[in-house]
């Protein structure tokens, strides 16, 4: 027995897939279509994440490499400060030892001034055999 | 046709992800990377000057020491050099010491403190004897002139001098002449006196006495002082007056006839070059003892044994040398005379 459309629909025709069924579909590939391109974006990135911990790595390297190098070079200012003080020391040292000089020689001069009028008395000295 | 268009949708769906990841991550990516290159190249600019820098200090410090190094060296010479020179003048005053003594002979008393030294000798001449005392004065406050008790109108003995005041050594000083005040005897030095730099009975100029002492240092002064002003420029500290001067610089000064040739007993004092003091007293007027000599024989000898200034103190029954209490020569009054200078030397 054959009922009428109650719902009003149109009769379905032979070899058509309900609507249903199309919708699921697309929406399917929509879903796939979006997860290709997470995928591409999550492998992007990866490579950009590696990239990153590249570049930090050799970044790192640079800094350590930069920081021995100064080190070397606050190395060398620790040993030109020692240096110049030493050689301030000697200088002063050196100062102190001219100086001395100086008033060793006033010394001396006045010593050979003495040593000039000794001799000139001893010149003069009476002679026993006179 | 339709579903290869689907099939190229799927097919360029990564590569959207990956176009839309790098387009949102890679700026990210880049501003990580540091701008090392410049500090890189100023390290390396810094590293080069400072290989400079450490070099030029360690110059600068082998400089300093090699200078120091110099100074040592040349101080070292300089004290070698002063202890030569020292060496030498110590030598060169032996000599000139041993020389003196040579002509003095061995000494018959010897006094030494960190003050004075004095040495006593034998004047034993043809004709005339008495005692020479050298002195090397090391504080020239052991040399004093003393007032007969202090004070100026009396007279004293040297020996009553030495006693009064613990001196070792002394002789008799200025001359003197004796006056009358308020009907009383008194005595007065000759020409000037000084002790502790003051002028007793003030400066009185003379044209033929002369004034004879130390400065305050120990140099002996001496000379005719005609004004006050030549002779306050001598500095005295201590001193007497009488005459004549019998050598200065090293020169007999000529002696008015009536002295030179006249034999009495002599009291000198002189100085050697080297500044050591002499002092004399010559016996006289005893046949059998000392018959006194003249002031030109006197000459003479104070030339021999090197005196470069001596000075005729007052002589005659005034001659006398005490050491420690003892008088040394034989006084012509055949006691000794009272005087109102005395010439003290203090332990």
């Amino acid at each position: 027995m054959n009922y009428p459309n109650v719902t009003g629909d149109r009769p379905r025709q032979p070899g058509q897939r309900p609507d249903r069924s199309k919708r699921f579909v697309a929406l399917a590939a929509v879903f796939a279509w979006f997860f290709l391109v997470c995928g591409g974006f999550y492998i992007a990135k990866l490579y950009v994440d590696q990239s990153l911990r590249d570049i930090q790595q050799a970044n790192a390297i640079h800094v350590k490499e930069l920081e021995d190098r100064l080190d070397v070079i606050s190395g060398d200012v620790s040993a030109i400060q020692d240096v110049l003080g030493q050689a301030d020391t000697t200088l002063s040292s050196s100062g102190t030892t001219q100086k001395e000089l100086v008033t060793r020689i006033e010394k001396l001069d006045n010593q050979l001034q003495d040593l000039e009028k000794s001799l000139t008395i001893l010149k003069e000295a009476p002679h026993a055999s006179r | 046709m339709h579903l290869v268009k689907i099939v190229m949708a799927f097919a360029a769906a990564p590569l959207a992800g990956l176009i839309l990841a790098l387009s949102v991550l890679s700026g990210n990516s880049l501003a990580l990377n540091l701008p090392l290159d410049n500090m890189m190249s100023a390290t390396a600019s810094l590293e080069t000057d400072m290989t400079l820098v450490r070099e030029n200090a360690g110059i600068i410090h082998h400089s300093a020491r090699i200078q120091e190094d110099l100074f040592r060296e040349q101080e070292a010479i300089l004290r070698e050099l002063a202890q030569k020179s020292s060496d030498q003048k110590q030598l060169s005053d032996q000599i000139y010491e041993e020389r003196i003594l040579a002509m003095l002979g061995p000494p018959i008393r010897v006094y030494s403190s960190s003050r004075v030294e004095i040495k006593i000798f034998k004047l034993d001449e043809l004709g005339y004897r008495g005692y020479i005392a050298k002195l090397k004065l090391y504080d020239p406050s052991v040399f004093r002139v003393v007032l007969a008790g202090d004070t100026l109108g009396q007279k004293e003995t040297t020996a009553e001098a030495v006693r009064r005041t613990g001196a070792v050594l002394g002789i008799n000083g200025g001359g003197f002449y004796t006056s009358f005040k308020n009907g009383r005897q008194v005595e007065y030095p000759l020409g000037n006196t000084v002790i502790d730099g003051e002028y007793m009975g003030g400066f009185n100029p003379s044209d033929d006495l002369f004034f004879t002492g130390i400065q305050k240092n120990g140099n002996l002064v001496g000379g005719i002082f005609p004004d006050k002003k030549s002779f306050s420029e001598t500095k005295p500290w201590q001193g007497v007056s009488f005459l004549p001067i019998l050598i200065q610089d090293g020169r007999p000064l000529s002696i008015p006839r009536e002295w030179s040739t006249t034999r009495h007993p002599r009291t000198i004092i002189g100085e050697y070059a080297n500044g050591d003091l002499i002092m004399i007293v010559v016996d006289g007027r005893q046949s059998d003892w000392s018959s006194g000599v003249t002031l030109e024989r006197l000459q003479y000898k104070l030339a021999d044994l090197g005196v470069k200034e001596g000075y005729n103190l007052d002589g005659g029954g005034s001659t006398t040398m005490v050491y420690k209490g003892e008088t040394l020569n034989r006084p012509s009054d055949g006691r000794p005379r009272p005087v109102v200078t005395n010439i003290v030397i203090l332990p």
